[in-house]
């Protein structure tokens, strides 16, 4: 097999035993790698109904079929398991070289089990694999980890993915740090991991994957990839080359959507402080940074002393986290912003989920729902950037109103009660992207059925959108004329684009990609990477395939979801955008409830799942090679049995 | 022709060494390539791009004992002659730049010769962080 190291490492923390497994050619080739893979994985291994926190979940680590290849955009892996936070399928893609030391080491994937006695890290290296003990670097920051490990095992070029303080006291978006702020940041990978009292995965590898036409491989990616007019798209080299991803604030500001007071508006007053531009024509910036390969350099490497000291090695802004913890907590201090973002890297905890969290307790605050006496004194008053500073530290060790906060914006909103929940911007558990969707229809839809909660990355449509097509995938003129692309628009067209779209991304986080080269951001044409997948691997693989290889992980997902009891009626968008923008270009426009509902009618007939609940039919599992899923789901009683015909 | 390194912005891409590799031998392989990463400690913040700037007192010149290291008068520059080197090492000791490397596979003096005219590294380089002087 081809473009795969071809084996899977086991291990079992409770038993601390070690097993190699193969990785056979017809799974890789009907799942692909990343999330396809950890998709198939989780749930032939588990159960529904475990504890994410308990000793029954697993962590799936998995790299793709192109991990290794450089080219920009390629540096991915993806790490996977029941949720702690949502209670549902989670995964977050992280980059850096961990991905690639990891295939050299030998190993597509890692699946950890089970639960260790006392604090260890792993390490694998070149077919090798051993449990270590770190005891003494539990309690330490994540930087300081991966030195330490790499001190004592005499190596610099070691890759180390880790947790921080979050992680091992189970924040429920406490998440992994691989290499340089390159993060697994979103739905608690890394408290999985502190529950198996895991603090570490070290890897470093000689061993080479084998491509089935590598010269061919390397002439394509010279010719087609690798070049700055390849990437060249609409994001990039304007914007995101130039001023970083944070360049989208700007954006969001000028087109009267920048996500701010918990949504509850959506200009920002104090945005001219806070803005990629701002910060590029400050002292702040030390250079840009980049993932292996990528000519995109999204990143910045930031430092400070006023009114806050950044350590340049967390302080990394990008767009998400700065809006979350500006805009959205009306913060129009750019320093604190990027405190708070070192924080949340030295501490391992998503900045996203903690900023959209902040923003809820400043709204509960507000309302009396929580007082001086519960924050400990802290005053959390919009924009006060001290105490969310404050809270941070309390929340990454869950001390005081910190330990509430910690279980996530749901369960803390469940918790206070006497409607606090309308003050929670999650869905399915999972806080809000920094995305007004009310100026955002597609998206907004993508976001209610990603397969992981709140995400903004799994189904991407409007905006972007407009401007592109991608006639490879079916987006061209005549099938979406420019009316059905605009960002307003909430017909049956607009849902077609969110279903395709979300076919197209599943393959991107299993192989795995970074959105920003590929379409619609990029300038990489999807027909590209199915030229790569083919050279690679030597398969006889097609757009076809690829499309069909996506919806198949999507549905796989969502079986993986609706066992655990997703349905219909978590498919929603919280009720605050239900009320119209209030100023701004777009004052006056709302997502209602049955707009939304008429689109989820219409994205359940596409995806062929069940109208009523929104659980894929046996038909289309069937249809997809996924019988035995629709096998298990009918023993667990989520989809009824084939009636029995009458002779 | 010559090569000028402005280091503070390199973000250890690595697309340099990624480029280079692929035309010599064809191959991604960073150890294979004229032109390499380093990071300087702290680990990731300041990183630097090492590669032959042909200089005036190219030292690796006179230190080759089968006298591999020849002048190309067309372009100016000085580079190695695959067929005559040995891989004895002694131009990668004396270079003070760190500009030379011995090939893991076929044992040889890698040596930029800015690809004859058209330096792919500062090509691809996001950072301009190699440039071309006269």
């Amino acid at each position: 097999m081809f473009g795969y190291m071809g084996k899977i490492l086991r291990i079992n923390l409770t038993k601390g035993k070690i097993t190699e497994e193969p990785l056979e050619e017809n799974i890789a080739r009907k799942f692909i790698g990343g999330r396809g893979l950890g998709a198939y994985i989780l749930f032939n291994e588990l159960k529904p109904g475990i504890d994410p926190l308990g000793t029954k979940n697993k962590l799936v680590v998995a790299t793709g079929v192109v991990t290794g290849i450089p080219f920009p955009g390629n540096s991915g892996l993806n790490v996977m398991a029941k949720s702690p936070l949502t209670g549902i399928w989670g995964e977050s893609t992280a980059k850096g070289f961990f991905g690639p030391e990891l295939k050299s080491s030998g190993y597509d994937a890692i699946i950890v089990e089970g639960r260790a006695g006392t604090p260890v890290y792993l390490w694998v290296h070149d077919g090798e694999a051993e449990i270590r003990d770190a005891s003494r670097l539990w309690g330490r920051p994540t930087r300081e980890v991966q030195r330490i490990i790499k001190a004592e095992l005499k190596d610099d070029r070691v890759q180390v993915g880790c947790i921080g303080i979050a992680g091992e006291n189970l924040v429920r978006f406490g998440n992994i740090m691989f290499g340089f702020n390159h993060f697994a940041g979103r739905t608690g990978m890394g408290a999985v991991m502190g529950s198996k009292k895991l603090k570490a995965i070290a890897a470093r590898g000689t061993g080479r994957v084998r491509y089935a036409r590598e010269e061919k491989l390397v002439d394509l990616l010279v010719e087609k990839l690798i070049s700055k007019e390849a990437l060249s798209g609409p994001y990039f080299p304007d914007g995101l080359f130039k001023y970083g991803s944070l360049a989208d604030l700007g954006y969001w500001q000028e087109t009267g959507r920048l996500p701010t007071m918990n949504f509850r508006k959506c200009l920002f007053p104090g945005y001219e402080n806070v803005t990629a531009e701002t910060l590029a024509s400050s002292p702040y910036v030390i250079r840009n940074n980049t993932c292996p390969h990528c000519t995109v350099g999204c990143n910045r490497i930031t430092k400070a002393n006023d009114p806050y000291a950044l350590d340049p090695e967390y302080a990394t802004p990008e767009y998400e986290s700065t809006a979350a913890l500006t805009s959205f907590c009306m913060n129009d201090n750019l320093v604190a912003a990027l405190k708070a973002i070192e924080l949340c890297n030295k501490y391992g905890m998503d900045t996203m989920s903690t900023g959209v969290i902040i923003a809820f307790a400043m709204e509960c605050y507000e309302k009396g729902k929580i007082t001086k006496k519960d924050t400990d004194g802290l005053n959390l008053t919009w924009g006060n950037h001290e105490a969310m500073i404050q809270l941070i530290e309390k929340m990454a060790r869950r001390q005081g109103i910190g330990n509430l906060l910690a279980e996530g914006s749901r369960r803390a909103a469940e918790k206070l009660g006497g409607g606090a929940e309308e003050f929670a911007m999650h869905v399915k558990g999972m806080e809000f992207p920094l995305h007004d969707v009310r100026g955002m229809k597609g998206h907004g839809l993508g976001i209610a059925t990603s397969n992981r909660g709140a995400c903004h990355l799994q189904v991407e449509t409007d905006d972007m959108f407009e401007g592109q097509l991608d006639p490879d995938i079916g987006i061209d003129e005549t099938t979406f004329p420019k009316e059905h692309r605009d960002r307003l628009y909430a017909g049956p067209e607009k849902v077609k684009i969110a279903k395709i779209i979300g076919d197209l991304f599943a393959v991107f986080d299993s192989l795995v990609i970074c959105k920003w080269t590929v379409y619609p951001c990029g300038g990489y044409k999807t027909g590209t990477i199915v030229d790569v997948v083919a050279t690679a691997t030597g398969w006889d693989f097609t757009m076809d395939e690829l499309m069909k290889t996506g919806e198949r992980i999507f549905n796989l997902c969502r079986a993986f979801n609706v066992r655990e009891g997703i349905t219909r009626k978590d498919d929603k968008l919280p009720k605050r955008f239900t009320e119209p923008l209030p100023e701004g270009p777009y004052k006056g426009e709302a997502f209602p409830e049955d707009v939304f509902e008429k689109m989820l009618d219409h994205f359940y007939r596409l995806r062929g799942w069940d109208k009523k609940t929104g659980i894929p039919t046996r038909k289309k599992l069937e249809e997809l090679g996924l019988g035995y899923v629709a096998d298990n789901l009918e023993t667990h009683g989520t989809i009824p049995p084939i009636p029995k015909r009458k002779k | 022709m010559r090569l000028k390194i402005f280091p503070e912005k390199c973000t250890e891409c690595w697309l340099c060494a990624a480029v280079c590799s692929a035309r010599l031998v064809r191959e991604f392989n960073p150890s294979r390539s004229a032109v390499y990463a380093e990071s300087l400690l702290p680990e990731k913040l300041v990183m630097r791009p090492y590669v032959c700037i042909q200089c005036d007192e190219h030292p690796c010149v006179e230190s080759c004992p089968v006298e591999a290291i020849v002048e190309d008068k067309e372009l100016g520059i000085y580079v190695v002659d695959k067929e005559l080197c040995t891989g004895c090492g002694a131009c990668i000791e004396v270079c003070p730049y760190k500009g030379l490397r011995l090939d893991p596979v076929e044992n040889y003096a890698i040596k930029c010769d800015v690809c004859r005219g058209k330096p792919r590294c500062v090509e691809i380089c996001p950072e301009e962080v190699l440039k071309i002087v006269e």
